[in-house]
């Protein structure tokens, strides 16, 4: 052996292992190298890196904004070899105008973490848990899905729970196989999702995209031109960072526009953006609603015009049975002061707002009607000033001015909302407030106008169904899901038969599985934060080892993990393409799109592609244009191509983006033109303040007040306030496995709890002591897992019976180096919801999450 | 060569050495599960060897006759636990996360251009990143094949080329962390394999 | 050569620390700021926000101590440093009214903010002033950037910070309040000192591409603080 002639191919081979035919493919006796040149020294240019290339990129996982911007790469011209360095703006994007944000930036990073998944893992140890070993064995990623497939076909439909977002290829899925799709974004979109939905935007409407954005909400504000904005919560710390809204709320100071917030905390948002603060009681933000509604409508300053040619204000409301009076084609009647009749209400020459009751006959019946604006000034009347004033704690006079100024700068004034830190925050009267806020911007008639609330026109990007309709109807879902969406009339029939991705419960999947044996396999499609979006995820977990099948597309092997039977690697969102609208800010008619910076550094599959694997498998039928199981015929997914022809932008999504990947048509804006096309009501669309809806499904058609669903009890007094650091997008490892972004939360306090000073003083602890938060047993039954936390005493939270916590903290997940058992999780202290209690109080039954008090200890 | 310190003493030699370690370092299949149970895995005469290896092999034997399914599978929940799932990580494949803790930093960019130098590249279906312990002790075994042939043929130039490539593959890469992960290795397998192979690192890319 | 500055708006600051962020990418030194060595940083403080970051001051204390001119004030602006010159004494660390410069103990050198002079040089903003979502970051020529920061402050009764600190900065602050309150160190107010009329140019440093590598170093300075010391001979 000590001699070289003892070395040959066929030696080596037989010590490496490699097979002969490998040998004759490579032509090189080893595994992972191949010879390109005989070896020897050559001639070598070395130069230097350069940056050669930047991609055009959307960001789609961080925030609503979704920025688009150039990712900068830098290139080894010897090997080729790549990495990307950071970002750079795109000015010509409306909405980031040319600027990212932190998280964006490690986006770029996070491409790098040592601690991606880039394997696919297969349990080989059947009991799962924290505290028992799985016995990962890596899987080609492939042979995962197909033994997922196996599993998959001998369950029941009923039996399956796909927990996504509902993005075109996860609609697809479960739609075809029939199973109940559950959505991470509910508790922080649902209730916003649901009250936009029956008040304005009106699913499926001309303009309704497959596009993924967190809540399909059609809806953005324009904050740049906007003369007066109240916030209700709207300025949580996540904010501070979302740049592609910094730069609008820079310019609409800039433009000398008025924001007053409402907030027990004060965020550097309210520092360099309020012209008036107020601190306000937790959860009471619904009382200051209300009473502006009064403030407006007693003292008739809303926007007349609107309200008659483009609300349902005129509306006739049968008062016994609270349903819209209606035509025989199913428009509704207004009051004719002419003919002092009830005509359809777009044909009425002068419909009435105000006076009646009127007697109008229905079906040879006389009934007796009032206006949907008469409803609401009656509704209201008790909601003075000076009752609010007694619930939130804010100055009544402040109250009234704040409603007459708003009112005045009508119809560039309104209330901005997209999820839980304005549709709130989070209580089981929120959806009340949503709906409250969806009326104050109704009467100053900044829906559908250039400096108040701008709807996506113009543009939009098909469905798959769409590309290729299914041969028949898809299956009948669950009829009892395990998130009990059956028991919510109201969102479950958009959730059914308007919008499919539509926000699901997942506020009570955990209940659901912990409390029945309804499921037998969960598929998250985790866009890594399954289980931390989970409020109380201790009952999930329990029902999760009991399960037959847990899958995971993951980007991370993240806490999840200890529940998984499989765990499936997924690219970085930088490594997909992508296609985009501008739905935060639409503005103007507008298609974005990405290119894949790199390859995926293993074995991923991207979530198309696996969607589009298992459908062939389960449901070749809708999967196939012709309704059969041949693969060559499977269903076209190139929706953006077919957006980009059909706007006559491009022949397809590869010229759009050799074009730049950026199109936009700067017209002029066409104030209330769009609400015509996707309003209620046809030919001419008009927002909705009466939700009749509700009423049919017993709950309050036109919003009342309801204090939380419980008060605060014994010990029980820290009404618990949920924000986040703004470089952290929940539990995100992006994010909080980078050492960088866990430093800055650090040096801002933000893995801590923030109480008042006085409050500090009453409970007797000191800045950083350690603390202990606790549920009242009676409001969270099961499994209750009190927190641990150190404390920050800051004068920022402006109240005393408040504690802040700062959520996507507090990973379990030891195996990733920088996030593992740091900070604490707030989710722990959020009970899931039990069905019955949550349908007493509210028809989306969605949120809640900030509805809690705690009780504070020294630890 | 004079300065590999205590690695084997001839490129034929290490030519069989480091391919042996390569193969340990890739992903365990069914040849590296056999070689273990034949006990033809880095079976050498002990005169080739480094120092200490034929002690740090020995418990290599019980796997002597071994039923190949149960041993693969226990190589493979051992690999894929201490790469991919450990909790607390318990080492990572990739030279640049320990040198700036990180994928695809400059180590990575360095090595890549090292295989580029001896006419190299990493083949497209090996998708991780370049600087993989498997591919970097690959490389090393390339260069000592490849040093062992330029012998063989009396070509001078080369043979000069290959032992400078191996002595800066040692300087600047594996020996920057391949002993710790060894050591981390050493200290947490499961399996006598591993905790073996981990000890073998150590011995032999000691910085 | 022009004399540039930084005006940093605090009213329009919402301490997102894209700023900060940006700054470890342009300069690649994630392992120090992962340790909270950044050369810029945002924090959120009770009353107000505190940007610690080099003032760039017109004259220098870390300058005029440091031992063996790893320090050095640029005529266009910046304090410059010279990591390869550093002995790592720590002097600027205590000498500093601003307690800017942070001393990382494993590489035993000093952390701080460059102005990004790369950039600079090639024409572009400081990569922080550029990323700012908000504006409240601006950059400019000196004099210009000055007499903007103190029209604001007196539209907008504001506080301005830097310019009379410690003798004058090249970065002027605007808040509402106390700058102690918000974070800001109590620097002693002088006058600025009487500048010397420039003799010739005293170059930007050229840039280096910006390499996949390491930390871009700034070129030739040995060889320019050399022919500096002998222009001042002749002078």
């Amino acid at each position: 052996m000590a001699d070289n002639q003892g070395i040959n191919r066929r030696n080596f081979l037989k010590i490496i292992g490699i097979s002969g035919a490998a040998v004759s493919i490579a032509g090189f006796p080893f595994r992972n190298l191949s010879a390109q040149t005989p070896f020897g020294k050559h001639s070598q240019e070395q130069p230097t890196y350069v940056i050669k290339r930047k991609v055009p990129q959307v960001c789609a996982r961080a925030c609503e904004a979704d920025c688009a911007y150039n990712v900068v790469v830098g290139v080894d011209p010897v090997t080729g070899l790549e990495r990307a360095l950071t970002l750079e703006g795109r000015p010509e994007d409306p909405v980031s105008n040319g600027k990212f944000c932190i998280k964006g930036m490690a986006f770029v990073d996070s491409m790098y973490d040592p601690d991606r998944l880039m394997v696919s893992l297969k349990r080989t140890k059947p009991r799962k848990g924290t505290d028992n070993d799985p016995g990962w064995v890596t899987i080609k990623t492939e042979d995962a899905a197909n033994e997922i497939i196996a599993t998959l076909k001998k369950l029941k439909a009923e039996e399956i729970l796909m927990c996504s977002p509902g993005d075109p290829y996860t609609n697809k899925l479960a739609r075809s196989i029939g199973v109940t799709r559950s959505d991470q974004r509910t508790e922080c979109f649902g209730t916003h999702y649901y009250i936009n939905c029956l008040t304005i935007t009106n699913p499926p409407n001309k303009y309704y995209s497959s596009t993924y954005t967190p809540s399909h909400h059609v809806a953005g504000y324009d904050f740049d031109n906007a003369r007066y904005q109240v916030w209700f919560g709207f300025d949580s710390f996540s904010k501070c960072g979302k740049a592609g809204m910094l730069n609008h709320w820079a310019q609409g100071k800039k433009n000398k526009g008025k924001i007053v917030m409402f907030n027990p905390l004060r965020t550097p948002l309210a520092d360099a953006f309020a012209t008036e603060y107020h601190s306000i009681k937790p959860g009471t933000d619904l009382a200051v609603a209300l009473a502006m509604i009064n403030v407006i409508v007693s003292s008739g300053k809303y926007n007349a015009e609107f309200l008659k040619k483009y609300s349902d204000a005129p509306a006739l409301i049968n008062t016994k049975t609270r349903m819209p009076l209606t035509a025989k084609d199913g428009s509704v009647m207004a009051w004719c002061s002419i003919h002092k009749t009830a005509e359809p209400i777009d044909t009425c020459h002068a419909p009435v707002m105000d006076g009646g009751p009127y007697k109008v006959k229905v079906d040879g019946k006389e009934v007796e009607a009032k206006t949907v604006l008469n409803l609401l000034k009656e509704g209201v009347r008790p909601y003075t000033t000076q009752w609010a004033s007694r619930i939130t704690e804010v100055p009544p006079s402040v109250i009234a001015r704040i409603a007459r100024e708003f009112a005045a700068a009508a119809p560039s004034a309104f209330i901005p909302t997209y999820k839980r830190d304005s549709a709130g925050p989070n209580y089981a009267n929120s959806w009340r407030l949503r709906h409250a806020i969806s009326i104050l911007n109704t009467l100053t008639g900044a829906i559908d106008h250039e400096g108040g609330i701008i709807l996506l026109h113009g543009v939009r990007v098909p469905w798959l169904e769409d590309l290729s309709k299914p041969v028949k109807p898809y299956p009948e879902l669950p009829k009892e899901p395990v998130d009990f969406r059956n028991q919510f009339p109201v969102t479950d029939d958009i959730y059914r038969n308007k919008d499919f991705s539509a926000p699901g419960h997942y506020g009570m999947v955990g209940w659901g599985l912990y409390k029945t044996t309804k499921t037998k396999a969960v598929f998250f499609r985790n866009p890594h934060r399954g289980l931390h979006a989970m409020i109380q995820p201790q009952m999930a977990e329990a029902a999760l080892e009991k399960m037959e099948l847990v899958v995971d597309w993951n980007l991370y092997l993240d806490d999840l993990g200890y529940w998984c039977d499989y765990v499936l690697a997924a690219p970085h969102q930088f490594e997909e393409g992508k296609f985009d609208l501008r739905l935060y800010y639409p503005k103007w008619p507008c298609y974005v799109g990405g290119t894949p910076v790199q390859k995926s550094p293993g074995d991923q599959i991207g979530w198309g592609g696996l969607a589009a694997k298992i459908g062939m498998a389960l449901a070749p039928e809708y999967w196939t244009t012709d309704g059969s199981t041949d693969p060559k015929k499977r269903v076209p997914l190139n929706m953006s191509d077919v957006a980009v022809k059909e706007a006559g932008v491009a022949e397809n999504a590869a010229e759009f983006m050799k074009k730049g990947g950026l199109w936009i048509d700067r017209r002029k804006y066409d104030n209330y033109k769009t609400i015509r096309e996707i309003g209620y009501g046809k030919p001419n669309g008009r927002v909705r303040m009466y939700i009749d809806e509700f009423a049919k499904a017993g709950y309050d058609s036109l919003p009342v007040w309801a204090p939380r669903w419980h008060d605060t009890k014994g010990d029980y007094t820290f009404s618990l306030l949920i924000t986040r650091a703004p470089w952290i997008m929940h539990a995100d490892p992006n994010f909080v496995n980078n050492p960088v972004l866990r430093k800055m939360t650090e040096r801002n306090f933000m893995d801590c709890v923030w109480i008042n000073p006085d409050a500090a003083k009453q409970i007797g602890v000191k800045e950083g002591d350690m603390v202990v938060l606790e549920n009242n047993p009676e409001y969270m039954k099961d499994l209750p897992r009190p927190v641990k936390a150190k404390v920050h005493i800051t004068k920022r939270i402006t109240r005393k019976d408040c504690v802040l916590t700062f959520h996507g903290i507090g990973h379990r997940a030891r195996n990733l180096k920088t996030a593992a058992n740091w900070g604490y999780r707030d989710g722990d202290l959020i009970p899931q919801k039990d069905p019955a209690i949550a349908k007493k109080h509210d028809p989306t039954g969605m949120g809640w999450v900030e509805d809690v008090y705690v009780r504070i200890r020294k630890a | 060569m004079s300065d590999q310190g205590d690695t084997a003493q001839t490129p034929a030699a290490r030519t069989v050495l480091y391919g042996s370690l390569a193969q340990a370092f890739n992903y365990p299949d069914e040849a590296l599960a056999g070689a273990l149970a034949d006990g033809e895995f880095l079976a050498m005469p002990a005169d080739v060897l480094p120092m200490r290896a034929i002690e740090i092999l020995g418990p290599l034997g019980v796997y002597r006759g071994t039923g190949r399914k149960t041993l693969l599978l226990d190589l493979e929940r051992d690999y894929t636990w201490m790469f991919f799932a450990s909790k607390p990580r318990i080492a990572y494949l990739f030279e640049s996360v320990y040198n700036e803790g990180k994928l695809y930093q400059e180590s990575t960019f360095q090595i890549a251009r090292l295989y580029h130098d001896a006419g190299l590249k990493v083949e497209e279906a090996f998708k991780l990143p370049p600087d993989h312990i498997a591919v970097e002790l690959e490389f090393m075994a390339y260069l000592a094949f490849s040093e062992s042939e330029a012998i063989a043929k009396g070509n001078k130039e080369n043979e000069q080329y290959a032992r400078e490539l191996q002595e800066k593959v040692l300087a600047e890469h594996l020996r920057s962390f391949a002993f710790t992960l060894g050591d981390h290795i050493h200290e947490n397998a499961k399996t006598d394999f591993y905790r073996a192979m981990g000890e073998f690192l150590m011995q032999l890319f000691r910085p | 050569m022009k004399e540039y500055a930084i005006l940093l708006n605090n009213t329009n600051c919402t301490a997102c620390n894209t700023c900060a962020y940006r700054c470890v990418q342009e300069f690649r030194y994630h392992d120090q700021a992962g340790k909270g060595l950044f050369r810029t940083f945002v924090a959120t403080n009770d009353d107000g926000l505190y940007h610690k970051r080099c003032m760039h001051c017109v004259d220098p204390q870390c300058v005029k101590n440091c031992p063996v001119n790893a320090l050095t004030k640029s005529e266009y602006g910046p304090v410059l440093y010279s990591a390869d010159t550093c002995i790592g004494c720590q002097t600027c660390v205590k000498v500093c009214p601003f307690n800017v410069p942070q001393f990382d103990e494993a590489r035993k050198k000093i952390v701080k903010c460059s102005m990004c002079a790369q950039r600079v040089g090639k024409g572009t903003q400081p990569a922080c002033v550029e990323a700012c979502p908000t504006g409240a970051l601006e950059f400019g020529e000196y004099k210009a950037i000055m007499t903007r920061a103190q029209e604001m402050a007196k539209k907008g009764k504001l506080t301005l910070y830097g310019d009379k600190e410690a003798g004058g900065t090249h970065l002027f602050v605007l808040m509402k309040g106390d700058p102690a309150a918000a974070g800001y160190p109590k620097a002693a107010k002088k006058e600025k000192p009487v500048k010397k009329a420039a003799e010739g140019t005293f170059d930007v440093p050229v840039m280096a591409a910006l390499a996949l590598g390491g930390l871009k170093k700034l070129t030739e300075r040995k060889e320019r603080i050399a022919a500096e010391k002998e222009k001042d001979k002749e002078n």
